[in-house]
């Protein structure tokens, strides 16, 4: 094809007026759909993966590869903020004796507790036993797992724990704090595992609502998440069940994943959706699992 | 303009993208504003990015949305072609207008940024928008900010660190 001099000389410029200059050009769009084309074959194998159960192997060989870093920074970020304001650090010695008092203290409390609450559950199991009922299957021990991850999203309410797999933990397993319900584990690498926290919008648990006091249940209902920082939502109640503010709300144990009566929040408001005979309820949690060294993770 | 790298800046910047993935998990989630919080990885990137040109920057979408992808552990293969395209936006200007200004650097910053951001709107919908179309646009413009902040001083870290277009051998 032949050109003026003037679009001759312009083409040369640009470099494509030559074959290589041609395929230099190109070279950006080809690498684009290469790495368009790996994206969406990885995102296709990863869905795959979890429909199947299984894990990612790509996905879990980047976790395990960063979990190092994740482990550093957490424990850099919690040198310098245990139980110290600000720019107290340096003087983390004199925090961490009046830490140790402290939880001291709070492991006598705790012992005590218990000693009260497994004369307790003998007694129960006892009744149980009288009464014709089979003996509720115990669970082990809690296992302990540090949290080494904050949710890397806003879109998504997940953590991120430095036990995995190897450390006994499985997909599905119910993680808590003391103070209640935090979520479940949705991966478990060999090393880490991933939790899905309660105020994730992929997240539901069957709830009741309780009243102290009162042995039956006022209503029964599915509790979701809504995102980070916001209130959970306790959905499908019924609209003629009484449900207040101030009531508390506790996993119902329906379904066998969640064990029952562990709390996960309180009532602060109630709405009714009269066309449709329902109400939904927004609740508080009791736990936050963003302010949590360490989770524990039901067997 | 062709962007050769020497072998120590790419050793460079896998450090930095390494560290960047730790804060991304212990101090981004405390940085949370009106729904956004900064995204260290995706800043890591964009910078090299903008230093490189639109192959590079393609390539280094991919891999830090592997390393988000790998963070998060949903929507993978929306955040592997959101990251990318990005990349591939911010290598783009880098090539072709480049310099050392804070306005250029800001603005492919900014493109990126909105690639990436209508990218996964169009792709999750559903997640994007999960709280209201509200809030998700506010998150974006609040994104602006973050990216914005964070984007210049590591652009200049990684020059210094030897990453960006030179002689090829």
């Amino acid at each position: 094809m032949a050109y003026g001099r003037r679009s001759q000389a312009r083409l040369e410029m640009l470099g494509r007026g030559s074959d290589r200059g041609r395929a230099r050009a190109r070279a950006p769009f080809v690498a684009l759909v290469v790495t368009l084309a790996l994206g969406l074959c990885l995102g296709a194998l990863h869905n795959r993966a979890r429909a199947r159960g299984r894990s990612d192997v790509v996905l879990t060989g980047v976790r395990t590869a960063l979990l190092p870093v994740q482990t550093a920074t957490a424990r850099t970020g919690a040198l310098a903020s245990r139980d110290t304001s600000g720019w107290q650090w340096p003087w983390a010695g004199r925090a961490l004796a009046k830490e140790n008092a402290r939880l001291r203290a709070e492991v006598s409390r705790l012992t005590l507790a218990s000693q009260q609450l497994r004369a307790d559950a003998d007694e129960a199991a006892r009744l149980r036993t009288l009464a014709g009922f089979g003996a509720r299957q115990r669970r082990g021990a809690p296992l302990v797992a540090p949290v080494v991850g904050l949710p890397a999203s806003p879109l998504f309410d997940t953590l991120t724990l430095g036990r995995g797999a190897r450390g006994g933990l499985k997909e599905g397993q119910v993680v808590r704090t003391p103070e209640g319900l935090v979520g479940q584990i949705s991966q478990a690498d060999p090393f880490s595992a991933t939790v899905l926290l309660l105020s994730d919008p992929n997240s539901g648990v069957s709830a009741y609502v309780v009243r102290p006091g009162e042995s039956r249940p006022r209503g029964v209902g599915i509790a979701q998440g809504q995102g980070r920082n916001w209130p959970l939502r306790l959905d499908y109640l019924r609209g003629t069940d009484d449900v207040r503010p101030g009531d508390r709300v506790v996993s119902s144990g329906l379904g066998g994943v969640v064990p029952a009566d562990i709390s996960i929040g309180i009532v602060v408001s109630v709405t009714e959706d009269k066309p449709r005979a329902l109400k939904t309820a927004t609740v508080r949690p009791d736990a936050d699992a963003h302010l949590a060294r360490e989770l524990l993770v039901l067997p | 303009m062709t962007a050769f790298v020497p072998v120590r800046a790419w050793v460079a910047f896998a450090l930095l993208l390494l560290v960047a993935a730790g804060l991304q998990t212990s101090l981004a989630p405390r940085l949370l504003l009106l729904g956004s919080q900064p995204d260290f990885v995706f800043a890591v990137v964009i910078a090299g990015a903008l230093l490189a040109d639109a192959a590079t920057g393609a390539m280094l979408g991919f891999a830090g949305g592997l390393v988000s992808a790998a963070l998060v552990g949903d929507t993978v293969g929306t955040l592997l072609v959101s990251r990318t395209l990005a990349g591939f936006a911010a290598g783009q200007v880098g090539a072709r207008l480049f310099r050392t200004s804070a306005l250029v650097i800001v603005a492919g910053a900014a493109l990126a940024f909105l690639v990436a951001a209508g990218t996964f709107a169009l792709c999750a919908p559903a997640v994007f928008a999960r709280n209201g179309t509200g809030p998700a646009v506010g998150s974006v413009v609040v994104g602006l900010f973050w990216n914005a902040l964070l984007v210049f001083p590591i652009t200049l870290l990684l020059r210094r660190l030897g990453w960006g277009p030179g002689e090829p051998a």
